[in-house]
């Protein structure tokens, strides 16, 4: 037919033009030595769904920086959720060497890769700082019999189907693992056979109504049910006391005896392979950052605890942690 | 064979390997082993049961005579031009992230309204896919901040 | 009384100039959002959250309000017009709206639209300030059984409201669910039938699906009559407006819907779909002649639109009492509340009462300002059908990939649209119907998680499906809507058998 021979000449066309285009671009993109930096938009991801944590710590990030002049260029924030935050760890292995995006990630990008979800882990992004951080705290609805961890514990320890535990996250991520490292410093052996449930994001509905004993969660997502006594918290986990007023009342677990603390970092990341002029400008730039009083605010209302860390140091930190999650994971006999 | 055989007995194949995949699923490592297996396998056995009972039924409405209608998909009007779309939407979509939304559009919509079209109206069809892609790159990349893939080496 | 005169402070406040103005913005823009296809309330909200940085809290509340509804206004026209839901909650306006259009009636059916969009809204934002409170209570009586069974009551109902072929209908439930089971399950962590493909293990979202049946499919049924040249174009357009008999029928539709979504909408994790699913189905069973649903009543388009308005103030109450989100949008609003500095939850009616309050008065302004905006666009909009089909098919094609793109940045979404467009093609040829699919799509990721969820914590034990009085009357629903239309099946054979 005639038609389709138009349709294929028009077609192959196109695609040589694109060839040419793409061909091109590449070229483009290597630019050597002296560059003006930052040129043009950056590119700011947040793995996870708006209104999650990552999403509101990165437009925190933006917010701040346009708030006080440190980045000049626009910083317009995206979106790419999916897997616990491995979908876009995925589409940053094809953005190896990209200047522009700035993403942030927390224990999920350390828990999704030793639980199989993903091949990608912390070595296939560029550090550039750790900024805060915010602790697992345990609680029970108002009328609950739990009224420390201890009690919560001792119940598991005489039946260990007796307590039903409730989080946001999957199994084997963040929520869970929480909790099964406060178990297991309390002596729990059978950590496997603890009951969690995984409630996508209405968990604190869950407790409240009596449906779960228990919600794993981090603090900054119960502040205000915790002010409001609708909740009580049995612990939270770590090494200090953390917040104000009733926040601060709420013990370690340490305090209970319990000898395990629990850290959700958050920091900020660029692509594999960053450029160097990029990852100085960052490591400046966020150490900057992190003194700002307009900063300092957004970390009391957040409930966020300063925990800054240099691009090294961090490194360091996450081989570290690492290793701590691969011990749980493999008691649960999930790596 | 009658049109409506063909579908219950799709349903019904896909229903012995959606259960077969099932079966074949790794065990929870926390909790129940078999947990996650229990729903699908409750969907792969109704729907083995429910394609049967929907073939038996028109294998009987069949013998009864009632059913005589007899259409082959691909003699149907307008059929070469669905595959000829489908064609179109894979080349697009290996095209979409290197050659950025516009160009990769204007290619797209172009082959489509020669389709619909036709190739006579070709002005009238390249000012549509070339204002409609302009359109949506503009209000979705600098409007709203839904971010289209750029062409390399030009502005847009 | 108390309540009365915090509601006037709240007016106080909505009516401010600079409010009223940005409570307008908001509504045009979500109006417009909602109209392109794969961008909701949510995407809109979250677009728009950085304009909001500048505002003080209640004007970037009230905005991002007029934005939520405004999507709801806007999410029905693309289905009306196009036969294009923008997301979920606009696919129950494709049964009847689309029909309407092609009937020459689509002035009737955005008028509807618009007019049931307003009682809607009004309505529950009146139930809000009177009992708030004690509907969210009631809402934490849902566990997981509870919402197991109000999805087998919606997917039930709707599979066995299938005309004519109910079992054609269970196996379009039946296959929906499956496709909702693709992924990484969330209770073991183990990924099932990703088939090794990174992109499937978040699952397939239920908009893609949505977008690939019903624009792709439209646009697939369609090259028939462009071969066979059988195509009109409207030309004449009439008033925006609905006749004395239409109004008749509507009435009674919009208002029974208005407290159902209302309901189902403060529900966390229920929300505008099943709102307006719900209310089509109980329309139909109410309906004296059923026979016209799907086929252009008007009551069909009235009781969803007015359900999933009431659905979007529903969804407040989670956030506003106790801070949490009951939907995805409600969800973007409580991370701005966040980045504005606010703790939402229980106590955010006491510390902060005018802006709670300020942002409720605004819902009834709002929604009046939509309406009357509404009407006047809406005469432009229609407009669209004057476009030749060989023009307007292409563009829909082109709408449906770049709403695909903007649900998840990702092409991979696009080979998906292709096949799910493709399996809507075929059904509809072989008369399988797709609306109990898409709404199992929707709702069976939670159906699925809720059972497994409820399994857990009575150890095994399935008695928890029948353990509260909210799961029995459930059960007894479903129950009903399979037994119901059977039944009425049979009398009616028994009485052509006498007759």
């Amino acid at each position: 037919m005639k038609n389709e021979k138009v349709f294929s000449f028009i077609l192959t066309l196109i695609l040589v033009f694109t060839m040419g285009l793409t061909a091109e671009g590449q070229k483009d993109a290597s630019a050597d030595g002296s560059v003006r930096y930052p040129k043009g938009n950056f590119d700011f991801v947040a793995p996870g769904g708006a209104g999650g944590g990552w999403d509101l710590t990165i437009r925190t990030t933006a917010k701040v920086l346009k708030d006080t002049g440190l980045v000049k260029v626009p910083m317009p924030v995206r979106n790419n959720p999916g897997a616990g935050g491995s979908v876009h760890l995925t589409s940053l292995q094809e953005k190896k060497g990209s200047d522009k995006i700035i993403t942030v990630y927390s224990s999920p990008l350390i828990l999704t890769q030793l639980n199989g979800t993903t091949d990608y882990g912390y070595k296939d992004v560029t550090p550039l700082a750790c900024l805060i951080a915010d602790y697992a705290v345990f609680v029970v609805a108002a009328d609950s019999p739990y009224k420390t961890m201890n009690d919560l514990l001792d119940a598991l320890k005489n039946d260990i189907k007796s307590v039903k535990i409730g989080g946001a996250s999957s199994v084997g991520s963040m929520d869970h693992i929480q909790f099964l490292m406060m178990a297991k410093a309390a002596g729990i052996e059978n950590l496997d056979e603890i009951d969690y449930i995984s409630f996508d994001d209405s968990a604190t509905a869950q407790v409240l109504g009596g449906h779960i004993d228990m919600f794993s969660t981090g603090l900054s997502e119960v502040l205000g049910l915790i002010n409001s006594g609708d909740l009580r918290a049995l612990a939270q986990s770590a090494d200090h006391r953390v917040g104000t007023g009733v926040v601060a009342q709420i013990p370690s677990c340490v305090e209970q005896g319990i000898d395990e603390t629990f850290v959700n970092w958050r920091g900020i990341f660029g692509a594999p392979d960053m450029p160097e002029y990029a990852v100085e400008y960052w490591r400046k730039t966020l150490a900057e950052m992190v003194k700002t009083p307009e900063w300092l605010d957004a970390c009391i209302t957040n409930g966020w605890d300063d925990a800054y860390l240099d691009a090294p140091d961090f490194d360091v930190f996450l081989a570290k942690v690492n290793e701590n999650y691969k011990t749980i994971l493999t008691d649960i006999g999930m790596y | 064979m009658s049109l409506s055989i063909i579908p219950s007995l799709l349903c019904f194949v896909l229903g012995l390997v959606y259960t077969t995949a099932t079966v074949l699923l790794p065990d929870a490592s926390v909790g129940r082993a078999y947990e996650p297996k229990i729903f699908p396998m409750m969907l792969g056995i109704a729907l083995i049961i429910l394609s049967l009972s929907l073939l038996l039924r028109e294998l009987k409405n069949q013998s009864a005579g009632q059913d005589k209608e007899k259409v082959s998909l691909y003699k149907e009007a307008g059929f070469q031009k669905i595959l000829m779309t489908c064609l179109f939407s894979v080349l697009y979509t290996l095209i979409f992230d290197k050659a950025g939304y516009v160009i990769s559009t204007v290619f797209f919509l172009e082959m489509e309204l020669i389709l619909f079209n036709g190739k006579k109206n070709w002005k009238v069809n390249t000012a549509v896919a070339v204002l409609f892609s302009l359109f949506i790159y503009i209000v979705f990349s600098k409007l709203l901040g839904v971010y289209l893939p750029l062409t390399p080496g030009i502005w847009i | 009384m108390e309540t009365l005169s915090f509601l006037l402070d709240g007016f106080m406040v909505a009516l401010t100039p600079m409010n009223l103005v940005w409570v307008t913005i908001g509504g045009f823009l979500g109006t417009i959002i909602g109209m392109l296809p794969g961008l909701g309330p949510a995407t809109g909200v979250a677009v728009l959250l950085p304009l909001t940085f500048s505002m003080g809290p209640t004007a970037a509340l009230i905005t991002m309000g007029g934005v939520y509804y405004g999507a709801m206004y806007g999410g029905s026209r693309a289905s009306i017009l196009i036969n294009t839901p923008g997301d979920g909650a606009a696919v129950a306006a494709t049964f009847d709206g689309y029909p309407m259009t092609l009937k020459g009636r689509a002035e009737s059916a955005l008028a509807v639209s618009a007019i049931a969009s307003f009682i809607g809204g009004v309505f529950a934002t009146i139930c809000m300030v009177a009992i708030a409170i004690p509907v969210a209570r009631f809402a934490l009586k849902f566990g997981p059984a509870e919402y197991f069974m109000l999805f087998l009551f919606a997917l039930s109902a709707t599979a066995s409201m299938t005309e004519g072929n109910r079992l054609r209908g269970f196996i379009a439930t039946i296959l929906g669910l499956m496709i909702a089971t693709v992924g990484i399950d969330g209770q073991s962590g183990v990924s099932r039938f990703t088939m090794g493909i990174l992109e499937l293990q978040s699952g397939i979202d239920f908009l893609i699906v949505i977008i690939a049946v019903y624009a792709l499919g439209e646009v697939f049924k369609s090259f028939k009559n462009i071969d066979t040249g059988n195509v009109n174009v409207q030309k004449k357009f009439g008033k925006i407006w609905l006749s004395k008999e239409e109004w008749k029928r509507s009435v009674w539709p919009i208002l029974r819907s208005a407290p159902l979504g209302f309901f189902v909408g403060a529900l966390p994790g229920a929300g505008g779909t099943m709102a307006s699913l719900m209310s089509y189905n109980n329309e139909k069973q109410l309906s004296k002649h059923p026979e016209e649903f799907g086929e252009g009543a008007i009551e069909g388009l009235a009781a969803p639109e007015s359900a999933n308005n009431a659905a979007s103030v529903g969804a407040m109450i989670p956030m506003l009492t106790l801070g949490i989100p009951g939907s995805g949008t409600t969800a973007v609003m409580m991370g701005a509340l966040l980045l504005l500095g606010l703790q939402p939850g229980p106590m955010l009616f006491q510390q902060q009462p005018l802006i709670v309050w300020g942002l409720i008065a605004s819902m009834f302004v709002g929604n009046i300002i939509l309406a009357v905006m509404n009407i006047p666009l809406a005469g432009l909009l229609v407009r669209v059908l004057s476009v030749p089909p060989k023009i307007l098919y292409p563009i829909v094609l082109g709408l449906a990939f770049v709403g695909a793109y903007a649900i998840s940045y990702s092409v991979m979404d696009f080979y998906l649209l292709v096949l799910f467009g493709l399996l809507g093609y075929f059904m509809s040829k072989t008369k399988f119907p797709a609306t109990p699919m898409i709404l199992a799509v929707i709702v069976g990721n939670n159906m699925e998680q809720s059972f497994r969820r409820a399994y857990k914590i009575s150890d095994g034990d399935i008695g928890i499906f029948f353990g509260s009085p909210i799961c029995l009357i459930l059960f007894s629903l479903t129950v009903v809507s399979i037994v119901y239309p059977l039944a009425k099946g049979l009398l009616k054979k028994k009485a052509s058998a006498v007759a």
